[in-house]
């Protein structure tokens, strides 16, 4: 092994260690209010749900109907559905449901994209939190009410839902499941209590309308407007709670191409903004946020992609090196092969340092996944496939980021939304 | 401004220093029990050698050599086989501490294996005069295997020969780096000047061998069972 690994090896394990552990400090020091509620206030805010929706004849009306279906005085809530420019059957949808439950619908001709629907949707809004839902995505009846208990301070800019995978049927929405149950579920919890929410998921995510039009509303140009929306409120020095006990569910890529294409735009987003907002990184303003969240998390990706990148050459020298070696004795793969087995013997004493450095985020990472299904109520035996795969994750996360470095270096065009 | 979670930040880095500790502590033991091995494996191979040096003084006084000389030629197939197995370990020991700590140990106790492997040398030449021995004894000169790939290669290569021939055929493998004054000698004896090198009935063929060389060379000297 070269130095250059070796070097990588001791820096990432000492930042993925530090930072399971600050999160295992983190829940065991809250693990008693992870579901705590604050006491509602006497007065009821209002309250407008903002839906963009293009091209989404397929779900449209399952979302529309778990909106209807809110627990909420009527009086203090109002549904608004903006169409930006769908081809389908969206807009006929929407309007059959316009005048049988009161909904502002805003129907647009041209596809401007979501941050600009949602922007549209949120001027039009009379109440005083705002949630935006994604079209795809549907809420419990009681969603809204436990997610607006969490607006006790004038500071709070946003409080953010648990987002759950609606049915998971194949194996790739098993390991999503399991990803958004913890990425989207536990971690943002844990990063509530720290506060350092990097994200306020656009599946679902109840904003103080003020605070929104304060901070000028979602960046239209952005690609993550829910990430980069974000950063701008921990700037704006908003806090954003998490609300582990309000849901809502949505559809996941069901293939690895959708997968590509959400991840391309998830992760070249990311890199967008991180860009676009260098100037949190240890900005002590921010607390936990600058100092210890993005920091940590970007130094992790970074030096991650730089080990995975030493290993892959590591790893094509060494399969160079054997098939140089095979070639040598003609390529006799069953004498090479029968030999290695006659003279094979397990030593533990084998083990060395780097294997023992390797294995422990990887457990740490299983017995913290661990620990979000059962804060979470759920069963690992439910879901064993997604939780086992799920930690083996990391190889395509790496390849998305890697591919994803590459565009945003070399300004590649990335899309909301590309074609399928 | 926010406020930084310096408690939590002070006691999570404490913790990684301390389970940093525990993976260190725990290579560490894991290092020292190699190391271990490897003293009990040597003692076990000097034990073998005081052993076949008994018995060749026993044949030299007997007049009746042949359940001796039996025993005495098994005794030396089995050293060879665990000096083999003993120059392996050694190196692969060495492979998994150099990385992430002193390699000192692997190196001395490679030194004291060549300075073995040249007594069995000796050994084997004497037994094959007094009892009508007859194994081909290949010596293979490696170095700066840092930088020569050919190390492993040549390596990689006699090892499968060995798995075929055994116990035809007796290799003895030694670090030109290590500046052993014997292996030295041998060095200039054979007059090597390029590495990897191998030595067989006394001729020396420098450079890299494939299967089809190695085979072709040691079929020159001796009527093998993989020469048919």
């Amino acid at each position: 092994m070269n130095p250059i690994h070796i070097t990588l090896v001791y820096l990432l394990w000492i930042i993925i260690t530090f930072f399971f552990m600050v999160i295992f400090l983190t829940l065991l020091k809250n693990r008693k209010s992870i579901y705590e509620e604050p006491k509602p206030s006497n007065e009821q805010p209002t309250v407008s749900v903002v839906v963009p929706a293009y091209n989404e004849e397929g779900t449209i009306r399952e979302a529309i109907e778990s909106l209807t279906a809110v627990d909420y005085p009527k009086d203090l809530y109002e549904i608004i559905v903006v169409n930006d420019g769908s081809t389908d059957r969206t807009a006929e949808i929407v309007s059959e449901y316009e005048k049988k439950h009161n909904i502002v619908f805003i129907n647009n001709k041209e596809n401007s994209g979501k941050a600009r629907a949602l922007n549209m949707g949120i001027g039009k809004a009379k109440g005083e939190l705002v949630a935006c839902l994604d079209a795809d995505t549907t809420i419990k009846p009681d969603t809204i009410r436990k997610a607006i208990k969490h607006f006790n301070g004038d500071r709070i800019g946003a409080v953010i839902i648990r987002v759950s995978v609606k049915e998971p049927k194949n194996w790739l929405e098993k390991i999503i499941a399991v990803e958004y149950n913890m990425g989207l579920g536990f971690y943002l919890k844990i990063y509530s209590f720290l506060n350092c929410l990097y994200l306020t998921p656009g599946q679902c995510s109840v904003y103080r309308r003020n605070m929104l039009l304060e901070i000028g509303g979602f960046d239209e140009k952005s690609i993550v407007e829910d990430m980069e929306i974000a950063y701008r409120i921990q700037k704006a020095h908003y806090k954003i709670k998490c609300c582990l006990s309000a849901e809502a569910h949505t559809k996941v890529p069901d293939n690895v191409r959708s997968l590509y294409h959400q991840r391309k735009r998830w992760y070249s987003g990311s890199i967008m903004t991180i860009i676009q907002h260098r100037d949190v990184f240890f900005d002590r303003d921010l607390g936990n946020f600058g100092l210890f969240y993005v920091p940590v998390n970007y130094a992790g990706i970074i030096i991650g992609l730089l080990l995975f990148l030493s290993t892959i050459h590591l790893m094509a020298s060494l399969i160079l090196q054997n098939i140089t070696c095979l070639s040598l004795v003609d390529y006799d793969i069953y004498g090479v092969v029968q030999g290695s087995i006659e003279n094979l013997r397990i030593d533990p004493l084998s083990i060395n340092i780097f294997y023992i450095l390797c294995s422990t985020p990887f457990i740490m990472n299983s017995l913290m996944n661990y620990a979000g299904f059962k804060v979470l109520g759920k069963r690992v035996r439910e879901n064993l496939f997604g939780f086992v795969c799920f930690l083996f994750f990391f190889l395509p996360y790496h390849i998305f980021w890697l591919m994803c470095f590459y565009f945003v270096i070399f300004k590649k065009e990335v899309k909301w939304r590309e074609s399928m | 401004m926010e406020r930084v979670d310096v408690k939590t930040m002070l006691l999570a880095a404490l913790f990684t220093v301390i389970l940093f500790l525990g993976v260190y502590g725990l290579s560490t033991f894991i290092g020292e029990r190699r190391e271990q091995v490897v003293t009990e494996k040597m003692n076990e191979i000097i034990e073998d050698f005081e052993e076949i040096e008994t018995t060749v003084r026993l044949i030299e006084l007997l007049s009746e050599k042949n359940n001796t000389c039996n025993i005495l030629t098994q005794e030396l197939e089995y050293l060879e086989s665990k000096l083999w197995k003993l120059d392996g370990r050694i190196t692969e020991y060495r492979e998994i501490t150099k990385d992430f700590a002193s390699d000192e140990f692997y190196i001395r106790e490679k030194k004291r294996l060549n300075r073995r492997e040249i007594i069995y040398m000796a050994m084997l030449e004497k037994v094959k005069k007094m009892c009508d021995y007859e194994q081909m004894l290949i010596l293979y000169f490696y170095g700066e295997c840092e930088k020569n790939r050919e190390c492993d290669e040549q390596g990689f290569v006699l090892s499968y020969i060995n798995q075929r021939a055994d116990p035809e055929i007796a290799i003895l493998s030694f670090d030109a780096d290590r500046n052993v004054q014997s292996v030295n000698s041998l060095i200039s004896l054979y007059n090597i000047t390029e590495y990897p090198c191998v030595v067989v009935d006394e001729h020396t063929h420098c450079g890299l061998h494939d299967k089809g060389d190695m085979e072709e060379i040691l079929c020159m000297y001796s009527n093998l069972s993989i020469c048919t």
